[in-house]
């Protein structure tokens, strides 16, 4: 049967195949010694050149190469790019010459797990850096792993799930709409609806916030005014009519800050959290501009006269996805979204009491973000 | 009353769209559930408007859309994508796409954002 180095790792007798790619032979002699002196059991083959070494890891199952950087058809960096690139799972620890530790530093960021400065190559520091090796190559394998795992779960809810998500939308706006629906149902229907709008709004914030993490929104000089207003409005027109009245001293063309169109998520998420949470059966929320005593940004309060929330909680309900917060209930991660879109354009939030010291009387949240001249255009 | 095809690789999708249309207005002649399927329904129905997902396995939106504008210039298409596929959205757009609408819409978001493209393209 024709081996592969894909096939597995380690041999189960364990001895350790090593392909050593070194043409100087005075260097195959020294590290061979230091291998045989190791006390371990190593299975050696020496090869002199690059389309050797890949042509050997095509053919035969090796647990590791140590790679000279100086090769007869391949010199530098180069060199540890064209291991890496035909055969990417196997663990490569890279042998510089005398004091080129930056050699090998720039080794490991093109794929190498490992390097180690040919003049102190003693037995112990050879076995420890193949062992090294190996082992750094499998929890890199490990978090790629977990990388894709996560990329599949992020497909399948904002495509599969947020498809079943849509269809169970329209089918309760449906029968909603129908003329002869009958009344004492429509609680019902309302209630399944909202439900459904939520877990679509939570798919939703699941995409932005892997949206900002990886750096793909652009940010620009904008009024702050216009994401406001949307967000107001549609707060205002989700709810009841009138249940929801939000105060603003916010106009147009007078506040500029440095943002995205996610300016209107940070407005949203914290008006639907003040919404949500407030019992009464009218909710207030004031909205307020300032500048900081710095100038250097604008600092925009939402006061409501919700439940307000527990000292123990003020920071967690911001960090959702941090180790350790996962289990802050009820709050979805619209505030985690405000914080990382908040954060991403070098401002901040936090909450407070609206009256300090008495939780009962509702929160403040407060949003800076940096200041910024009028648009020139 | 405009003549419609539906591209949509989840059945419960279409389905929904055919329900979700008003029937006053619009009427579904064919659904598609790839890329391959929709250039196919497209030649045999000749619709007045297309309403196009884009990933699909076989064959997706955006091919579909280089391949019905080699046929037709005209014919409004409109890309339904899930939200967060912004890339996908500006490629299909440059393809020759004419509007796209984001999953989850409402009832209302569809029939504005049909009302507007039509409205457009005449």
């Amino acid at each position: 049967m024709k081996m592969h180095e894909d096939d597995g790792k380690n041999a189960s007798d364990g001895v350790i195949r090593v392909l050593l790619v070194e043409d100087d032979p005075a260097d195959v002699k020294l590290v061979q010694m230091a291998l045989s002196g190791s006390g371990h059991a190593y299975e050696t083959e020496v090869v002199g050149s690059i389309s050797a070494a890949t042509e050997r890891l095509h053919a035969g199952r090796f647990d590791v190469v140590l790679l000279d950087l100086g090769l007869p058809d391949s010199r530098g960096l180069d060199t540890v790019s064209k291991i890496h690139d035909g055969h990417p799972r196997i663990p490569v620890a890279v042998l510089t010459g005398l004091d080129d530790e930056e050699a090998g530093i720039c080794a490991m960021q093109r794929g190498a797990q490992d390097y180690l400065v040919k003049g102190d190559v003693t037995s112990r520091l050879l076995t420890r850096s193949i062992r090294y090796a190996i082992e750094r190559k499998r929890a890199e394998e490990e978090i790629m792993e977990e990388r894709n795992r996560a990329e599949f779960y992020n497909d399948l809810l904002s495509h599969d799930i947020n498809n079943m998500n849509l269809v169970a939308m329209g089918h309760l706006e449906m029968l909603l709409r129908m003329p002869n629906f009958h009344n004492e149902f429509k609680r019902h229907v309302h209630t399944a609806l909202n439900q459904v709008r939520e877990s679509a709004n939570l798919i939703t914030n699941v995409k932005k916030f892997t949206m900002i993490k990886s750096g793909r929104i652009e940010l620009k000089t904008m009024d702050i005014y216009p994401p406001l207003k949307k967000a107001t409005d549609v707060a205002e027109a989700s709810s009841s009519p009138g249940r929801v009245r939000i105060d603003s001293n916010i106009t147009e063309g007078r506040y500029f800050t440095c943002g995205s169109e996610l300016l209107f998520d940070v407005f949203s998420n914290l008006l639907n959290n003040s919404i949500k949470f407030d019992e009464h059966e009218t909710v207030e929320i004031d909205v307020g501009i300032s500048s900081s005593d710095d100038e250097k940004y604008w600092v925009i309060e939402f006061k409501d006269l919700g439940p307000g929330v527990d000292d123990d909680l003020k920071g967690a309900i911001f960090n959702r996805l941090e180790r350790g917060h996962a289990s802050v209930h009820g709050s979805g991660l619209g505030l985690t979204i405000v914080k990382t879109i908040v954060e991403s354009y070098g401002g901040t939030v936090w909450v407070e009491d609206r009256v300090a010291g008495d939780r009962s009387q509702g929160s403040n949240f407060v949003v800076l973000l940096p200041r910024r001249d009028e648009l020139r255009i | 009353m405009y003549r419609l095809l539906i591209v949509d690789d989840a059945e419960y999708v279409r389905d929904m769209l055919i329900d979700m249309l008003d029937p006053a207005k619009y009427v579904v002649v064919g659904t598609a559930v790839d890329g391959f399927d929709a250039v196919r329904k497209y030649e045999e129905l000749k619709p007045d408007l297309i309403t196009m997902d884009l990933v699909m396995k076989e064959r997706d939106g955006i091919n579909a859309i280089r391949d019905i504008r080699e046929l037709d210039q005209d014919v409004p298409i409109l890309v339904i994508s899930a939200l967060g596929r912004g890339e996908l959205v500006d490629i299909a757009m440059e393809a020759g796409a004419d509007g796209y609408l984001w999953k989850p819409f409402t009832v209302k978001n569809l029939s504005d954002t049909l009302e507007s493209l039509l409205m457009e393209v005449e």
